[in-house]
């Protein structure tokens, strides 16, 4: 229970898929396998399962549910072998959280600097969050996002949003006396 | 009592009781802990900080010098304001600064020793014999209240804002100045310190004419969709690119937050902070009892206290007179308007003369007189100070004028110009998208107060009356500003630095004009060629506790965990930080062992049985593309491009100065390769191959990926190692054809893994590499299964004993930013034939050199039992000054049964079999040189 209205979960079902190529290539392979690479840089294209994201101009992660993972690097390893490019699973890499709620922003804008309002539906942002860095899905501006962090810091970064979010606990009873 | 039966803005109805000194005093809901200090009459607060003379109330804002309070219980704070400090129920505050209390203060013998203790006493007096041995009597006497101990229940948090235009202060100016922005469309934040608008009108009588106008321009503000009004915040600090930094107490959309630090980004700043009102300087001006004449018209119309019954008002400029005539008219007698300017305007005459009011032009007071209060002022014409009359009064009014607040003008950057006009500094050339608007303009016209000032810095007086203070909180006086000019600190940055003039906690926010004034007439010279210093931020003090937001306790710095952090715990390790924020266990103790004997355990588990640590850690990066071999080739000293599939090897990756950056083990898998690197090393191992392919070798098709997370390492160690891995399970041959130095997949434990056969420990060694999530399932098999073979779990100060004894070398150990591949024992790891590779120039270079270079060596102390320190320095002899090296790696080596050190030593490499001294910091011991292997040196154990 917090504070703020925000529910903060674990996503531990997804699938990242990382693939590191010239923006030819990407629209090569999305050509061969039937997806859609985004050219505007942190921007997410989604399909029924699949959401593509371009986080720089040689990167981009491709996400899925942890159950097609085998399924979709197969297909992404098949299209790519004849091109320069490095497709990775980093699945395990980064731990990602929900925070979905009516006080989205109050938690976000806590940890990160960036003017959130230029942020809309469907945009991507990797930026310094709170003492580590994120990659933050704006799903729904501010009812609904994803953090992704590098899962070393996944109990850590748990720890930071419960308390940003003003997770009640006792002996956290605050001090109001002198307002 | 001095509380008026009626007016004010406070509600009577509702009493408060507090503690003052340890004494129960009542006030009514509204009023700060001044207000209600002074209703119930108590004049003495504090003790000065230097010469610890007896303080009353000075001002009824922020700037207040004087009446800093100690606040006690749970809200435990020290150095509040008590004129900003809301009362509530069951305030428990205290002065700070004396003992046994304000009436009456031991430390007050500094007063009787002041003529000993002038600006720059510290710099002379204890320059001699050894600093530290007055330093912590000098500590002891200085600071101001106690810090809390106890641990805070309060929250805290820290929040980013955008906006279009912020506006600093809900004055009249900078309401209108948000109104104006929002009408034109801008998204505006509006920012106070106080819990309601209006700025200096709320000091102003009921009946002020600006009063209604205040309202209709607080219900368009309010009514705005464009504005956001957050009250209670004050802005502390004005940063580059229009970053401005405030504090808000207890928001009220979050009522559990007791503090918020907002980092709001504004496209336009607009300052509205108004101007604070400054003394006059005379002798024995900070008596309890000298107040500034708006400070006693706030509390009188504000708070309904009157600070005196026999008032005596002394002024340089016309806005004094409203205070006298609210004063006035409250039915406190004004004994005399002292004003120093030569001429008075004729309506603030004929106002005098309506309500019986005594004034006397180009006049000044030259003394106050009293003890712990006010008795009598000493009142002599500007021209003729000998001739002087005493008057008696309870409270004297001053007004040296006002200054602007132009703090944050100028932590923007910008600097603040000197006006005549006003007498003050005010807003000069904005270096950032701001403007100053209103009173911190210079602008006092809201106010409908015609403002004639004539400057006067200080009363021109005899030392007979006593000392005259330019700075209330330092005690610095203005013959200490003239000590400093005699010894020809004529810069302002230098005097205030000499004198402590404007560096307390008030950062001299009504004394620092007069700080300026009278050193430029010291020197002869105008205001605004002495110029200001640089005002810092923060505007006013700001707590510990909301800097650090909810980055307190475990989250101050982030912890970095592996999937077997937790089952490290749970098994009793010692958990400690082992670079790059991982938190590893560094021993595994078991009931009633000690450290080195759990150390040693787990060292002889792993070199007879079999030991398990969590290598997870490691940096692991991915490269991918054609490229690869000439990229590792580039990076290392050594070749990798002739490594065929499966095959790893060990490489030495230098800086371009040919000095050590990392080591690791790099694999050629099936379509890419597998690069590792030292734990603390990896960021900055990645970023240095990213720039060489980003901005150096752009024609190299090289791909990096960062897999550290992505994949745990699990270290079976130990001459059972093959038994417990097989006994797990596994679809990969662990027989002797998997040779050192080499990596299969397949399964272990049911799982898919990469299987690598490398060793840090100089035993028989399987790295098995599984999927962060699949790691403690293979974990807890090992372990289950490992009982057999008693596996034993080995923290990192184990692995540090085991790599000592092997002569490994670590590359942020005995690697130091100096050590060269050949110092390190290394050479046979260069290949200076494959082609060029970063530090190959600079390693040809120190050969041809041919300068003496410290060398990694071993070390066998002569006392077996005596593990030196790591740091201790190696010597010729005893009492040499001849330093040749240190100790690099100390331990307990419990395979040889004594102790073992590795060392950096002056051309070590050429003499082992000598003696040499290791000077530690308690003990010297004499040791033998050696080679830095001391077990295994074939290498056999591991190869096997």
């Amino acid at each position: 229970l917090n504070h703020y209205d925000v529910v903060i979960e674990r996503l531990d079902a997804v699938a990242l898929i990382n693939l590191r190529c010239e923006e030819s290539t990407a629209t090569a392979i999305g050509d061969t396998i039937g997806l859609v690479f985004p050219i505007a840089l942190f921007q997410i294209v989604e399909t029924d399962a699949v959401q593509v994201v371009r986080l720089s101009p040689d990167q981009w992660w491709i996400r899925t549910r942890f159950t097609e993972e085998g399924a979709l690097l197969d297909q992404l390893t098949v299209a790519s072998r004849d091109h320069f490019a490095a497709v990775t699973v980093i699945s395990d890499h980064f731990q990602g959280f929900s925070l979905s709620g009516a006080d989205v922003n109050a938690v976000l804008n806590q940890a990160l600097s960036v003017n959130l309002a230029d942020l809309p539906a469907g945009s991507v942002i990797r930026a310094r969050f709170a003492r580590t860095g994120a990659t933050v899905f704006m799903r729904e501006p501010e009812i609904r996002s994803e953090v992704f962090v590098e899962s070393s810091y996944g109990d850590y970064a748990e720890q930071w949003l419960q308390t940003a979010a003003g997770m009640i606990h006792e002996e956290s009873a605050p001090s109001t006396a002198r307002l | 009592m001095t509380r008026l039966p009626a007016g004010g803005q406070i509600n009577r109805d509702k009493t408060l009781s507090f503690r003052f000194n340890g004494k129960q005093y009542q006030g009514f809901e509204g009023d700060t802990l001044a207000s209600a200090l002074l209703a119930n009459n108590v004049r003495l607060i504090a003790r000065s900080f230097k010469y610890h003379r007896p303080r009353g109330i000075v001002s009824a804002g922020p700037e207040e010098p004087n009446a800093l309070v100690q606040v006690h219980g749970t809200d435990d704070e020290p150095n509040l304001r008590a004129t900003t400090l809301k009362l509530y129920e069951g305030l428990d505050a205290s002065s700070i600064n004396c003992w046994p209390g304000p009436s009456f203060d031991l430390g007050a013998i500094n007063s009787l020793l002041s003529p000993l203790l002038p600006a720059g006493f510290y710099y002379k007096t204890f320059m001699l014999g050894r600093w530290d041995r007055y330093a912590k009597f000098i500590r002891r006497a200085a600071g101001l209240g106690k810090t809390p101990t106890a641990s805070r229940r309060r929250r805290y948090e820290k929040r980013f804002h955008h906006v279009d235009v912020l506006v600093v202060g809900a004055g009249f100016a900078g309401l209108e100045a948000a109104l104006k922005a929002a009408q034109s469309g801008s998204k505006v934040v509006l920012i106070d310190s106080n819990d309601e608008p209006g700025g200096e009108l709320l000091n102003q009588r009921a009946n002020h004419p600006n009063r209604s106008a205040l309202e209709q321009l607080l219900t368009s503000v309010d009514g705005s969709e464009n504005i956001n009004r957050i009250v209670r915040t004050t802005a502390s600090g004005y940063y580059d690119h229009n970053l401005v930094i405030a504090v808000q107490q207890q928001p009220a959309d979050a009522a559990w937050i007791y503090e918020r630090l907002w980092h709001i980004r504004a496209k336009q700043v607009i300052l509205a902070t108004g101007a604070v009102e400054r003394p006059l300087v005379f002798a024995n001006n900070d008596l309890p009892g000298v107040m500034l004449a708006g400070a006693a018209q706030s509390y009188l119309n504000r708070y309904a206290v009157a600070c005196g019954k026999k008032i005596l008002l002394f002024t340089n400029n016309s806005s004094a007179y409203q205070a006298a005539f609210d004063l006035a008219d409250a039915g406190l007698e004004i004994v005399s308007i002292v004003d120093a300017r030569s001429q008075v305007d004729d309506e603030l005459l004929e106002e005098c003369k309506q309500r019986s009011i005594e004034v006397q032009v180009n006049a000044v007071v030259i003394n106050a007189s009293g003890g712990r209060r006010i008795r009598h002022a000493s009142v002599a014409g500007r021209r003729d100070l000998s001739d002087y009359r005493d008057y008696a009064c309870d409270l004297i009014c001053v007004s040296g004028g006002w200054n602007p607040l132009v703090h944050l003008h100028s932590q923007s950057g910008a600097k603040p110009i000197y006006s005549s006009d006003s007498a003050a500094f005010v807003p000069g050339e904005s270096v950032q998208n701001e403007r100053s608007v209103g009173a911190c303009a210079g602008d006092f016209s809201n106010n409908r107060i015609r403002y004639d000032i004539e400057a006067l810095w200080k009363v021109e007086t005899t030392t007979t009356f006593g000392k005259a203070f330019v700075d209330f909180q330092n005690d610095v006086t203005t013959a200490d500003l003239e000590l400093a000019l005699r010894e020809n600190y004529s810069s302002i940055e230098h005097v205030k630095r000499y004198t402590t003039a404007g560096m307390a906690t008030d950062q001299g926010k009504i004394g620092g004009a007069n700080v300026i004034g009278v050193v430029a007439d010291q020197v002869g010279a105008e205001p605004g060629e002495v110029g200001t210093t640089t005002y810092r931020p923060p505007f006013t003090p700001v707590s510990f506790g909301v800097l650090a937001g909810v980055d307190r306790g475990p989250l101050i710095l982030p912890a970095r965990t592996t999937p077997m952090t937790q089952w490290n715990i749970k098994a009793g390790a010692a958990m400690n930080e082992a670079g790059a924020g991982f938190r590893r266990p560094f021993w595994f103790p078991v009931t009633g062992e000690s450290t080195t004997d759990a150390i040693s355990r787990a060292a002889h588990a792993v070199r007879t049985k079999v030991g398990i640590y969590d290598a997870t850690p490691l940096g692991k990066f991915e490269l991918h593309g054609p490229d690869v071999g000439i990229l590792l080739n580039r990076l290392y000293t050594n070749r990798f491009d002739d490594l065929t599939e499966g095959q790893g090897r060990f490489g030495l990756m230098l800086h371009e100065d040919g000095r050590l950056l990392d080591d690791g083990v790099t694999f050629r898998m099936d379509d890419h390769w597998l690069m590792t690197c030292g734990t603390g090393a990896a960021s900055g191992v990645l970023r240095h191959i990213e720039r060489l392919l980003q901005t150096e070798w752009t024609d190299l098709q090289v791909y990096v990926v960062n897999v550290t997370s992505q994949w745990a390492n699990i270290c079976v160690c130990g001459p059972r190692a093959r038994e417990v891995v097989t006994a797990v399970g596994t679809d990969i041959d662990l027989d002797v054809a998997f040779e050192f130095m080499q990596m299969k997949t397949g399964r272990v434990a049911e799982v898919s893994a990469r299987v690598a056969r490398v060793s840090y420990t100089g035993e028989l060694s399987f790295e098995i590499n599984v999927r962060r999530r699949d790691a403690m399932t293979v974990w807890q098999t090992l372990m289950d299964v490992g009982k057999r073979w008693d596996i034993t779990p080995v923290g990192s100060e184990t692995s540090a004993v085991l790599r000592i004894e092997k002569g490994f070398i670590s590359a942020g150990t005995e690697g130091d930013n100096i050590t060269n591949p050949y110092d390190a024992g290394l050479g046979w790891m260069i290949d200076m034939d494959k082609g060029d590779f970063i530090g190959r120039r600079t390693l040809i270079r120190d050969k041809k050199l041919n300068i003496p270079r410290q060398h990694v060596v071993g070390l066998l102390p002569d006392d077996e039992e005596f593990v030196v320190a790591e740091g201790s320095a190696l010597l010729p002899q005893a009492n040499s000054r001849d330093f040749q090296g240190h100790v690099t790696a100390s331990c307990y080596s419990p395979t040889l049964g004594r102790s073992i050190a590795l060392a950096l030593l002056k051309n070590g490499h050429n003499r082992h079999g000598e003696k040499i001294l290791i000077s530690g910091l308690h003990r010297a011991v004499s040791a033998d040189i050696c080679r830095p292997v001391f077990y295994d040196p074939r290498g056999e154990r591991m190869r096997s």
